[in-house]
């Protein structure tokens, strides 16, 4: 959770809107715009004759005119909302306005209640309420201005009518804005129109096939009827699946990079301290790989994270010398430092822009800024392309963080376009071992050694970030009797819990109370219960949405030894499992009669899965979980008898 | 004093009376051979060779002609030998010797004995089993027949036992073998010709299932659909005859309650029980790119000394679980000429 926190803050006002270095104000101009109002209550009244009104809450109308200039971008926004039950009001009754407090300046023309009597009732502006999102470790310049529609009523509609005016002289890029036709409601109509001018070229792209768009000298028009609520799902990349239309200044991917490039290099303005922080780091460190992970470590680590946004920062960072001091900052923060250490160790390292909420390049038809949310540190290490990211103290720097992969970045270099970083084949890697021993009273011993690899590691080492080591291993016994046996509480150790660049054993130890005769012949099922679990975990469970799947891979070696109490019989199955979604293939290898070994190894490397192949998908994982369990039988030994 | 020790011993040799057994009917002697597969042929031997030695002062060893009957090269000695020893007696007590016929004995007993041998390693077909035993007994009656006019003839012997009476444990013998080797020869030779065979199957075609739920390849001659419960309770969906006796395939249908897991179990527990020496090894995949499983347990073991492959082919369709169950028991020559064959087939049973 806090990685996403991390992310959210990271270049929140890149989403929002613009940048800041002034003061704002809300002008409250209520009762300007009552053609628009009349035209309102007209609408309403024909459709109420027509008789053909729609039920359900929805958007009536989302209109959007913007206007711009060489100083500021205009925008005028008008909404109209039907209400016609008690949850509506509830969950939608007060409007939101994001607003950034420095550069935007708001009036609001028009706020309305109609009710279905007919009767129009004015917003009282004192009754406004202005709110930050700030917390304790993130500070911006975003604000909330809340409008609680008064003396709404069931059957009632919202009106309002507003204007955002964006000044561009305190951006810290080029203006560009995103817009989303569906939302999670239904909107009767959609508009979009943009004063073009040819002193104020714009770049547009709509992957919003069902919207239409007409662009002349003068003006670019989207428009739409009816459009959809969008619908629900489990898990859905909504930046990559919605339809969108993107509005930007920028002209080409080189002045994106160039104005983000000019901002990141603020933070070199004043570099004290770094010569003396690398020297102290790496002086005990031959390789380049050591030094790479000493260097990882600081930033990561020593320099924690706090996001202050404010004050012309939203993508600049503070100076190199600020952030050592102050021993924190956000990604672009802890960036700059990483990025000045490894060139002082004579790496090329540099930074790159982020989307950490989309994966297809598609999407980004257009050059824009405000894709991006996010800031790591790549460089190429003998032929080896490595991206580290500052924010992330859990994984190694030899590991691609699990949520940038396969993420659409901008490298901050001359001539870049959007590419996705390099996507891992099994996100998830793990290893298990275990052995078993039958005991003569008809027990079991059992020592099982679940090894984390990578990514993996790095994921739980951040689950576990903040915990005591007794809470860890309490979590760890819970696990293992949620999922194993809820009568035992095995003995635990940890390896690897706070070293970042090694992988994480979790080790068990458990004797089982007798539960089988040893005078009889031997019939034991073993369940590969950890495979089981990360298998039960990686079910698709979308309907309507393309899902991707991260990719998992697993090796499990039983060591199985009867204690000559029984002499091993019957073939276990041996598996070669090969599909196109992945591998499943067991060898068995008995060492002798009483002693078998035991080793899966499932493979379902990352894959997108289209809807018509979650079904297929999720019998595969099915069936890759049936098959995993292990048959057992024995002869008893003649000398057991008793 | 030497000459009187010489009267003495001839004395006593001519007071020693020798005893043999009485000449048999011939029909009786074919029964022993008969019934007790040849078996008997081995005594019979020993107990020529004995009264051989008594009547012509031979010096064989008897008990080394037990081993005649399925030596082939103490054949080539013997056999002349022992018709040398039965013309000499007949021509010491003037009887007709059957010089004509000698050869042609001794090479029948030989072709029969190698016919015998070979089908240690290669199966021959069934009705070969009983073409021999009948032509070995017939051999040895007749050569018994020639004994008889032999023994006839002389006049210094005793004859013990009766011309048409078996001996209590040759009784014991005959009484239940004679029955059951009739059964026998009935199930090797005649059982065949009353064809259950349904249609022939043609090498490397595809069978393919009526209802498309599973196909087979055929791999090599001689394969042919018979009815259902020729090797079955008759529960099968299919079966399938082989080019040897014991070789065949069945198909069976399992419910929806059954798993890969169950039959597999119950059918190795099968194994582990009718067979020794059993070894086997499960394997399993997807059908080609489909997500049906099908496992593969082959297990090899002995049967009566002869080796046995039996092959559980399962696969997961949409009705559920087929079974493709397959069994090559036979001589050694035969079994590995087959096996891989069988190992084919049985790999190649899929969903459709």
């Amino acid at each position: 959770m806090s990685r996403l926190i991390k992310i959210i803050f990271c270049f929140l006002f890149l989403i929002s809107s613009g940048q800041v270095l002034a003061g704002t104000k809300i002008q409250w101009q209520l009762g300007s715009s009552e053609d628009f109002v009349s035209e309102i209550q007209e609408l309403v009244s024909l459709k109420s004759m027509d008789n053909k009104e729609k039920t359900g809450f929805r958007q009536l109308l989302f209109d959007v005119d913007i206007v711009l200039s060489d100083e500021s971008v205009t925008k005028r926004i008008r909404k109209v909302w039907y209400f016609p039950d008690s949850n509506a009001l509830q969950n939608y009754g007060t409007e939101v306005i994001y607003y950034d407090e420095l550069s935007e300046k708001i009036k609001i023309k028009e706020a309305v209640t109609l009710n279905p009597d007919g009767e129009l009732i004015q917003f009282d502006s004192t009754n406004m309420q202005v709110i930050d999102s700030d917390t304790s470790d993130v500070f911006s310049n975003e604000k909330k201005l809340l409008i609680p529609y008064q003396n709404l009523n069931i059957g009632g509609y919202a009106i309002l009518d507003y204007e955002v005016e964006v000044d561009k002289q305190k951006l810290e890029a080029d203006w560009s804005e995103i817009y989303f036709p569906q939302s999670s409601y239904p909107r009767d109509e959609f508009r979009l129109s943009i004063k073009l001018s040819p002193a104020n070229k714009i770049s547009w792209s709509s992957t919003a096939g069902t919207i239409e768009c007409y662009e002349d000298k003068f003006s670019l028009t989207c428009s739409a009827m009816d459009i959809p609520t969008i619908k629900s799902d489990f898990s859905v990349a909504w930046l990559d699946e919605l339809e969108q239309i993107t509005i930007s200044e920028s002209k080409t991917w080189g002045s994106v990079i160039e104005k983000a490039m000019s901002a990141f290099n603020a933070s070199k303005l004043d570099v004290d301290g770094s010569t003396k922080k690398l020297l102290e780091l790496i002086k005990t460190k031959q390789s380049i790989e050591d030094k790479i992970a000493a260097i990882h470590n600081f930033v990561a680590r020593d320099i924690r994270y706090i996001s202050v946004s404010k004050n012309g920062h939203t993508i600049t960072p503070h100076t190199i010398s600020e952030t050592l001091k102050n021993r924190y900052g956000d990604c672009k923060d802890k960036s700059a430092v990483l990025v000045e250490l490894l060139n002082q160790t004579g790496i090329n390292a540099y930074p790159v822009l982020v989307a950490t909420k989309r994966s297809d390049l598609e999407q980004l038809k257009i050059p824009a800024m405000n894709y991006f949310d996010h800031m790591v540190v790549c460089f190429s290490l003998k032929g080896t392309k490595k991206c580290l990211d500052a924010t992330d103290s859990h994984t190694s720097w030899k590991t691609t963080s699990a949520w940038i992969q396969g993420k659409v970045a901008l490298e901050m270099v001359k001539n870049s376009t959007p590419v996705t970083i390099p996507l891992n084949q099994y996100r998830w890697n793990m290893e298990f071992k275990t052995d078993i021993v039958f005991l003569e009273n008809g027990g079991m011993s059992e020592k099982q050694t679940r090894t984390y690899l990578s990514e993996y590691a790095g994921s739980l080492r951040n689950f576990f970030s903040g915990k005591s080591q007794e809470e860890i291993t309490r979590w760890v016994v819970d696990q293992y009797q949620e999922k194993v046996s809820s009568e035992y509480e095995p003995v635990v150790e940890f390896s690897g819990l706070q070293n970042m660049d090694k992988s994480l054993e979790i080790i068990s130890l458990i004797d089982y109370k007798p539960f089988i005769d040893v005078n009889d012949n031997l019939s034991y099922y073993e369940y590969d219960y950890w495979l089981q679990d990360e298998i039960d975990s990686l079910y698709i469970k979308n309907k309507h949405y393309d899902s991707f799947f991260s990719g998992l891979k697993i090796i499990s070696e039983y060591h199985i030894d009867v204690s000559s109490l029984w002499k091993l019989k019957g073939s276990i199955p041996k598996l070669h499992l090969q599909h196109k979604y992945g591998l499943l293939d067991r060898k068995i290898i008995k060492l002798n009669d009483d002693k078998v070994r035991i080793i899966t190894k499932l493979e379902i490397p990352s894959r997108k899965l289209s809807v018509n192949e979650f079904e297929t998908f999720n019998k595969f994982l099915k069936l890759m979980k049936r098959e995993s369990a292990v048959r057992i039988h024995g002869n008893r030994n003649q000398r057991t008898k008793s | 004093m030497e000459n009187e020790v010489k009267e003495v011993t001839d004395e006593l040799s001519l007071n020693k009376a020798i005893v043999i057994s009485a000449p048999r009917a011939l029909w009786m002697e074919f029964i022993l051979h008969f019934s007790t597969f040849c078996i008997y042929t081995c005594f019979w031997f020993v107990a020529r060779i004995r009264e051989f030695n008594a009547l012509s002062k031979k010096n064989f060893t008897p008990w080394l002609w037990f081993f005649v009957p399925f030596t082939i090269i103490a054949q080539l000695i013997a056999l002349p030998k022992f018709n040398n020893a039965l013309n000499d007696l007949a021509e010491e007590h003037n009887v007709s010797i059957w010089n004509a016929w000698h050869g042609g004995w001794t090479l029948g007993v030989i072709l029969v004995t190698l016919a015998m041998n070979i089908s240690n390693k290669i199966e021959f077909p069934g009705w070969i089993y009983p073409i021999g035993i009948i032509l070995w007994s017939i051999l040895f009656t007749v050569i018994q027949a020639q004994i008889n006019k032999v023994k006839k003839s002389l006049s210094d012997v005793t004859f013990k036992g009766s011309q048409r009476n078996y001996t209590k444990i040759e009784w014991l013998f005959v009484v239940p073998l004679f029955p059951l080797s009739l059964t026998l020869m009935y199930y090797l030779a005649i059982d065949p010709l009353f064809n259950k065979q349904l249609s022939t199957l043609s090498e490397n075609t595809l069978y393919i299932d009526p209802q498309k739920y599973f196909s087979l390849p055929i791999t090599g001659k001689g394969w042919s659909i018979v009815e259902n419960g020729t090797h079955s309770n008759g529960e099968s969906e299919l079966e399938l005859q082989g080019p040897l006796s014991d070789m065949f395939f069945i198909v069976f249908f399992h419910g929806a309650n059954e798993s890969i897991d169950s039959i597999s179990y119950r059918r190795t527990e099968q194994f582990y029980a009718d067979l020794s020496d059993v070894k086997c090894e499960e394997n399993r995949s997807f059908a080609k790119l489909t997500l049906s499983i099908v496992s593969h347990v082959q297990c090899s073991g002995r049967k009566i000394g002869g080796p046995v492959l039996a092959t559980i082919s399962l696969i997961e369709t949409t009705k559920g679980i087929y079974e493709l169950y397959g069994m090559l028991s036979s001589v050694e020559y035969s079994f590995k000429n087959n096996e891989s064959m069988m190992k084919e087939m049985a790999k190649g049973f899929e969903p459709l």
